[in-house]
């Protein structure tokens, strides 16, 4: 049966190809696969809706320079003054 | 952290308004050696405000809000505690410094005008490269306290030398050493604990590089367990309990062959326990602490020009060592850092 025999190993050829491919596909996708993980994982942590809106002060990190704009502006200045930077870590 | 929610206020907001607002940290200040005009400027605003005593008759932090003129006349403050999320009591701290303000007339230069002015304290070297980090307790456990519901944020400069490192697959010792000592800490409740040398039970962290057309994508992959025990009253301070933090880090780090970098990503996901003098109430037992680390953007402002909490003491022993010097007032393990500070 050396037609079907031939069929059969077209088929299987095809096959192997298909699977192949997929691989292919696979490994590529593997790297934005980790990269998804990963990113949805930092997602857990960002800042949520609000958790940001202390920065709408505009704050100042330099006293000095808080001081000289207050007298070119003719403002006073309110200072946060933490053991650790306010705007920083803590 | 709790603090900062007083000031996403909408009220609170708009009536800081009419003001120049500042946030700085006592330790770039009130710990630094040089008699320039920031010194004399930020001391002679301080001592205007009365200042609880130790029993030793060193005065405390002066840690609160402050509002004054360019002048440098104090006409309004409070201690931190005194307004820590009152909202009403902040309201009338500005109404009242604001008050003032209007009746004042400024009287001459201010304090410190002669001294030289120093340049930009702790100035972020040019070759770093900036993160920012994010921690939460996720998800927080049922019955906690609610400040345990609140964000921890922190920055991180990482000298370029190490990212060049990092890409041909070795991890700097510098690097990992930052990574533990000043950043994979829970700071969720505030001042976070500074670990000693001996309290870095186990770490590993690989960096493999893989080649992806014109760019290098660096997978990180590792495990830290760090574990300090508890320690009884003392002479150098109150009791605390066993505190520590265990977990698995993986990240991700791609630079083109231009040398861009397009993605610097590391995640740590285990559990913390127990809690920094300054910052109790953790919840009970073992907790989920994630931390997470984002390539800086432009728009993440401050993230360039406000060190890493880590560096407050020295920012040369941050770059170079990743272990945190201990603060005068800072109750930590007895353990001296791995390396002397220099």
């Amino acid at each position: 049966m050396p037609h079907l025999r031939s069929t059969l190993t077209g088929a299987a050829r095809s096959a192997s190809a298909v699977l192949m491919a997929l691989f292919a596909v696979a490994v590529a996708a593997l790297p934005l696969a980790a990269e998804d993980a990963l990113d949805q994982k930092l997602a857990r942590v960002l800042p949520r809706a609000g958790e940001e809106d202390w920065m709408a002060v505009g704050w100042h990190h330099d006293l000095l320079a808080a001081r000289d704009e207050a007298e070119r502006t003719n403002k006073p200045v309110f200072m946060w003054l933490m053991d650790g930077n306010p705007l920083g870590g803590t | 952290m709790s603090r900062r929610l007083t000031f996403s206020d909408p009220d609170i907001i708009a009536a800081l308004a009419p003001f120049v607002p500042v946030a700085v940290d006592c330790d770039y200040t009130e710990r630094r050696p040089e008699r320039d005009r920031l010194r004399a400027f930020w001391e002679a605003l301080v001592d205007q405000r009365s200042r609880k005593m130790f029993a030793n008759g060193v005065p405390g932090a002066p840690q609160g809000f402050y509002v004054f003129s360019h002048d440098g006349v104090l006409h309004a403050a409070a201690g931190y505690n005194y307004v820590l999320l009152h909202k009403e009591k902040i309201l009338a701290l500005i109404a009242e410094g604001l008050d003032a303000w209007k009746h004042h007339t400024p009287k001459g230069p201010p304090p410190g005008a002669d001294a030289p002015r120093q340049a930009q304290m702790y100035p972020r070297p040019a070759d770093t490269v900036v993160l920012c980090l994010y921690q939460r307790i996720d998800p927080v456990p049922v019955g906690s306290n609610p400040v345990n519901n609140c964000l921890g944020r922190d920055h991180a400069w990482i000298p370029r030398a190490e990212v060049d490192e990092l890409v041909q697959g070795r991890v700097p010792e510098a690097f990992w050493r930052r990574l533990a000592f000043a950043h994979l800490r829970d700071n969720v409740r505030g001042f976070p604990f500074e670990f000693a040398a001996g309290d870095l039970k186990s770490i590993s962290l690989t960096a493999t590089p893989r080649r992806d057309a014109d760019r290098v994508v660096v997978a990180l992959a590792g495990a830290m367990t760090m574990s300090a025990a508890a320690r009884a009253e003392d002479a150098k301070g109150p009791a605390r309990p066993a505190i520590g933090y265990e977990c698995k880090i993986e990240g991700q780090l791609v630079v083109s062959d231009s040398g861009a970098i397009s993605r610097f990503t590391i995640v740590a996901e285990g559990e913390a326990w127990g809690y920094n003098i300054g910052a109790p109430d953790p919840p009970p037992g073992r907790f989920p602490l994630v931390i997470g680390l984002r390539l800086a953007t432009p728009e993440d402002r401050l993230a360039w020009v406000v060190p890493p909490f880590g560096a407050a003491g020295s920012l040369s022993m941050y770059l170079d060592y990743g272990i945190p010097s201990r603060r005068k007032n800072q109750i930590g393990s007895d353990e001296e850092p791995a390396r002397p500070r220099q």
